[in-house]
């Protein structure tokens, strides 16, 4: 009854265990969407920085084709998640293809580069252009979530953005409330 | 669904099927269901918005759990168990995706 006992206890600290670690937390914390923000576009004077496709594949398919059909102009204010958040883990991996064109009328693209994002936020810095290519620094930093269960695109105006930790010493409340009974009910029999 | 609204939920869901079965022990069935709301309702809340994880396996988890707690907790009667334990966590599992969409 002893050795039963304690795998009943091994049970509920594993699944808690598990089931934190799976959330988000502790050791196996997951991974946040990975965001890609711009610094010092002011800079591009005469051209424009360009964010040509975003893939799975490596190759920039995209770039080899003289007419460039996708493109989004990048601004001080242009955000990339290479990934949405919630359930889709998949997405975690991209190849964000760039290219740098002149802002004349014939939008001649003088230079193309590729970043691999996955699992880390990337600030670019960029300070200016030289023989027509782009000079620019890229600033990683994990990708980690924050601690609140919701995000603020997620939670309207008037939601209270909770704190996983409320989520979290609430569980660990519950579950040690049942190692406790089950304790007592042992010792009482 | 707030933290609070889901707690709640689950206490009474749970409580109303299992107590159906274990009517004579309500008093040790309450604190039970109170301790395992407490425990699973904000746990499924993090693991349904954060991961990726198949809520079957969950469901599946939480009638072994439950199974095992009213037995050693509440009356050693495994079919008492298994069928309250199934019954509460089928509703329980419609109640969380009704309330979390």
């Amino acid at each position: 009854m002893k050795g039963f006992k304690i795998i009943i206890i091994v049970i509920l600290l594993s699944f808690g265990y598990n089931a934190f670690a799976d959330a988000g937390f502790s050791i196996r914390r997951r991974t946040a969407p990975a965001k890609m923000t711009f610094e010092g576009i002011q800079n591009l004077s005469g051209y424009t920085l360009l964010v040509v496709e975003y893939s799975f594949e490596k190759s920039d398919s995209l770039l080899k084709n003289p007419f460039i059909s996708h493109k989004e102009t990048v601004t001080d204010l242009y955000k990339i998640y290479v990934q949405n958040g919630g359930k889709r883990w998949d997405e975690s991996e991209r190849y964000i293809h760039f290219a740098l064109a002149k802002t004349d009328s014939t939008e001649t693209v003088t230079d193309t580069f590729t970043v691999y994002m996955e699992k880390w936020n990337y600030v670019m810095q960029v300070s200016g252009v030289k023989d027509g290519k782009l000079l620019y620094t890229l600033k990683k930093s994990k990708a980690y979530y924050p601690f609140s269960i919701f995000s603020d695109d997620e939670a309207g105006e008037n939601t209270i953005v909770l704190n996983r930790w409320i989520y979290i010493i609430c569980s660990l409340v519950g579950f040690s409330l049942l190692i406790w009974l089950f304790l007592k009910r042992n010792k009482s029999a | 669904m707030s933290l609070f609204a889901s707690i709640i939920g689950f206490i009474i869901v749970k409580f109303f099927f299992q107590s159906l079965f274990y009517a004579k022990q309500w008093k040790r069935l309450l604190l039970l269901v109170l301790a395992t709301s407490l425990a699973t309702a904000p746990l499924l809340a993090m693991l349904y918005r954060e991961t990726a994880v198949d809520f079957f396996y969950v469901y599946i988890g939480m009638i072994v759990l439950d199974i095992l707690l009213l037995n050693f907790l509440v009356e050693y009667k495994w079919w008492k168990a298994i069928v309250s334990s199934f019954l509460a966590n089928t509703f329980l599992m419609i109640f969380f995706f009704i309330g979390n969409g």
